[in-house]
């Protein structure tokens, strides 16, 4: 379902797809946040350099550092759409995420070093938060940075790494004051990810894929100008870029109503016997309900963004827009391999698979959607403490 | 257009929520087994004659304001919060739709400036016992006898049916389904209240018995009649975001200060992520049911869909903030007293009115089919 735009908008929105379906390369063939194949890694440094320079990402940034300077959120949130309806690679790894720590609390030469080359997909960023003993609980992180000199040494073990592999800087969350109480001693930092003493290993996940990985810091040495925002501050630069990363809430459902599409397909595909599964009324009403969630996922999204776009949005929406969109999703997907009958239980390797396996893999995928960034039950509590006042519970 | 509301919106929002607030709190369920809540009509008359509330979707040539679903669905939500006792939904969204739009001026001056003052209550009967809500054909036939059409037949699940002045009645007729009016006072017509469910939205059970009556339009009613439908559902699913949101208040409310274990319950997780949980649904669907508001009434498949959309979405998610609700508030909530299970009783009820969740589930599976999901 559309709202109403403006012709400008709407425009921008033409402009945008016929871009995209020029010029994108490869097709994403899994849902989610995924790792590309190492083949196709050059020319997606060359595509994000495209989509900045067509001022699509980035476009809220300064003039000086190579954005529009365009505050509203509306552009922004139809490229993700776009991007997310064609299944096309948008910016990899955490560069958004970066960029919005950099522009909130860098310094003028850091964001003159980092930023065109963030912009031209020369730096691809990863997100060095989450380790073996602090996930849900980030301030618990122990990786420690001690200070050197004019560097800092880091010591530690980073984990769950989306698209390490690749990235050329990391945004690293370190602890720089141990004694101080938990979120006050962590720094944030722009880490080479090609200096001494920086291992990745990668991991497998339920999918076979290897998207994440572990990455081990053994003395690794960061000079003190690549400290983002003040020493013992990383805290709140972390809270301010996870707060920019608002395109999110638009991609989301732009896939969900895209496998909505996929899921009435499957249903009118005729099963054994010839008969399609929307001839069983369980079935349709099964349907019913999901063509229901994913069109309220869609509208809730909308209204957070139309918020957002007025300046009155809270701070759970993002939260409350991920938890449905999270369950949905999950009964989205489920529903798309319990469509297929026996041939649910064929994979993407078997070259009979329906849709080329994507129902089986989403399946599997679906669950990092209701973890990574924020648990689905760290959230609730979230929404319930800061949205409801209800008496907040002991954390860091 | 947008989902959030606009300021004159927003302004009606407060005053309706001040008018309530004001005039009708704290009224208590009646007692078992003594029919339905009156409603008070006084207040009946502040609200269609001064506050204007009956006309509001109503043309501004017959004295309304010339809005539409989107402002009845404000007023809705406020009244859906409150549980507000009142002929409203009756009148101005069953049967003023009704006439508003079934395309005869000459019934719409008869009754829509009534309508607007507050001098006339009124409400639709197209339920029969067979169970359906629009029979089609309707087993209540009209028959052209020599002073005019009479009708013959029961409707039921009427509501206000007992108290309308006027009945907008469905029936056969040689050309397809009729519209039909039917004075309260027309002879042959009976009316018995019913022992609804949700004591605060009375049913009626009404016999017509070649009861004189006047067609409204020409020719088969059965289009007009289901865009009404579709006004009628998007409304309702206002309504049920009200409930949705009073319970949560009221849980949220009781969650903060009943202690236990020397702390407030709402510092417990089990209770905690319900409470939030409802957040998030009642977010939904108050999304779901302002973008129905915003398109129900303009033709094409959109607004089918969206009125399916925001009825299968609310309903549940109305359902399941009353029964949460009565578990947060433990044994307190189990009592008669409390009000947690009026809003249960609304819940349930206002899922079967006007078309089930499975059925709408049923036809927004037949209208993406056919329409394809993306937007
Ligand atoms: C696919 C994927 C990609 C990721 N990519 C990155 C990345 O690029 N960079 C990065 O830094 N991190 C990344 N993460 C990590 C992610 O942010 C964490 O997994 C997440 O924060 C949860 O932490 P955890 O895995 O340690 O689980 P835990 O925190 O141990 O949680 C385990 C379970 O306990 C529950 N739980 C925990 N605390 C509470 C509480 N207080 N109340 C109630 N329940 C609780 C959780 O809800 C969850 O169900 C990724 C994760 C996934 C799955």
């Amino acid at each position: 379902m559309r709202l109403d735009t403006s012709a400008e908008l709407d425009a921008f929105r033409a402009e945008v797809r016929s871009f995209i379906r020029t010029h994108a390369p490869g097709r994403k063939t899994h849902a989610g946040v995924r790792a590309p194949a190492p083949a196709l890694v050059p020319e997606l440094r060359r595509w994000i350099a495209r989509l900045h320079d067509a001022g699509y990402l980035g476009r809220s940034w300064p003039t000086e550092y190579g954005g529009l300077a365009d505050p509203r959120p509306e552009p922004a949130f139809v490229v993700a759409e776009e991007l997310a309806r064609a299944r096309a690679w948008g910016q990899i790894g955490a560069g958004a995420l970066a960029a919005g720590a950099l522009l909130a609390h860098g310094t003028e030469q850091q964001k003159h070093r980092f930023l065109p080359r963030l912009r031209s997909g020369q730096d691809l960023w990863c997100q060095l938060f989450s380790e073996p003993e602090a996930g849900s609980d980030l301030a618990g992180l122990r990786t420690r940075a001690r200070r050197d000199g004019d560097h800092f040494v880091v010591d530690g073990q980073k984990v769950w790494t989306t698209n390490a592999q690749y990235a050329d800087v990391g945004y690293l969350l370190a602890r720089t004051d141990p004694g101080a109480p938990k979120t006050r001693g962590i720094t944030a930092f722009a880490l080479d990810m090609r200096a001494p003493g920086v291992e990745i290993r990668p991991l497998r996940e339920i999918t076979g894929t290897a998207d994440f990985n572990e990455v081990f810091l053994d003395g690794v040495r960061i000079p003190a100008d690549r400290v983002i925002g003040e020493v013992d501050g990383g805290w709140r630069v972390a809270g301010a870029s996870l707060a920019q990363e608002r395109g999110s809430v638009a991609a989301r459902s732009a896939e969900l109503l895209d496998d909505l599409s996929g899921l009435l397909a499957l249903a009118a595909r005729p099963g054994p016997e010839g008969l399609p599964p929307l001839g069983d009324a369980a079935v349709r009403d099964r349907l019913g309900r999901l063509a229901t969630r994913v069109y309220v996922a869609d509208l809730m999204s909308k209204a957070v963004q139309s918020r957002m776009a007025a300046g009155t949005d809270e701070p759970t929406d993002p939260a409350m827009v991920k938890v449905f969109f999270s369950d949905t999703n999950l009964d989205a997907v489920s529903l798309g391999v319990r469509l297929q009958g026996l041939d649910g239980l064929l994979a993407e390797g078997d070259d009979r698979a329906v849709d080329g396996g994507y129902w089986q893999d989403a399946l599997l995928y679906a669950r990092a959607y209701t973890i990574a960034g924020g648990a689905n039950e760290v959230l609730r509590t979230t929404i319930a403490e800061r949205a409801l006042g209800l008496p907040r519970e002991p954390r860091s | 257009m947008s989902l959030s509301l606009g300021e004159e919106q927003e302004e009606l929002r407060l005053l309706v929520r001040t008018f309530l607030d004001d005039k009708a709190t704290s009224h208590r369920p009646p007692p078992p087994g003594t029919g339905p809540q009156k409603y008070d009509g006084g207040l009946w008359r502040q609200l269609s004659g001064q506050l204007g509330l009956t006309g509001l979707a109503v043309p501004e040539r017959f004295g309304g304001a010339g809005l539409g679903p989107a402002e009845l669905g404000v007023v809705l939500e406020e009244m859906g919060r409150a549980l507000f006792p009142s002929p409203f939904f009756a009148t101005a969204v069953l049967a003023g739709q009704t006439v508003t739009h079934c395309g005869d001026e000459a019934a719409m001056e008869r009754w829509l400036p009534d309508i607007v003052s507050g001098a006339l209550t009124a409400t639709l009967a197209t339920a029969e016992p067979d169970g359906s809500w629009a029979a089609d054909p309707p087993a209540t036939v009209a028959d052209r006898g020599r002073d005019g059409w009479v009708l013959s037949g029961t409707k039921t699940y009427v509501v206000d049916g007992h108290t309308a002045d006027l009945l907008l009645v469905t029936a056969r007729c040689p050309d397809g389904v009729g519209l039909f009016g039917v004075p309260a006072t027309a002879p042959g017509l009976t009316r018995t209240v019913l022992d609804a469910l949700d004591p605060t939205r009375p049913l009626a059970r009404i016999r017509l018995g070649a009861t004189p009556a006047s067609r409204i339009g020409t020719g088969d009613a059965s289009e007009s009649l289901a865009a009404v439908r579709d006004l009628v559902r998007a409304a309702l699913a206002a309504e049920q975001v009200g409930g949705a949101a009073a319970c949560l208040d009221m849980a949220v409310g009781h969650a903060k200060t009943r202690e236990q274990f020397g702390r407030p319950i709402g510092s417990f997780q089990a209770i905690k992520h319900k409470c939030a949980q409802l957040l998030v649904e009642v977010e939904c669907a108050r999304s779901a049911a302002r973008f129905a508001g915003s398109v129900v009434g303009s033709p094409g498949t959109e607004a089918a869909i969206a009125a399916a959309v925001a009825r299968s979405y609310c309903s549940e998610a109305f359902t399941h903030a009353a029964k949460e609700n009565i578990q947060i508030h433990g044994g307190i909530g189990f009592t008669w007293e409390h009000r947690a299970h009026l809003y249960l009783r609304r819940a349930k009820s206002s899922e079967l009115l006007f078309g089930t969740p499975r059925e709408e589930r049923a036809r927004l599976a037949r209208l993406t089919m056919s329409e394809g999901a993306a937007p």
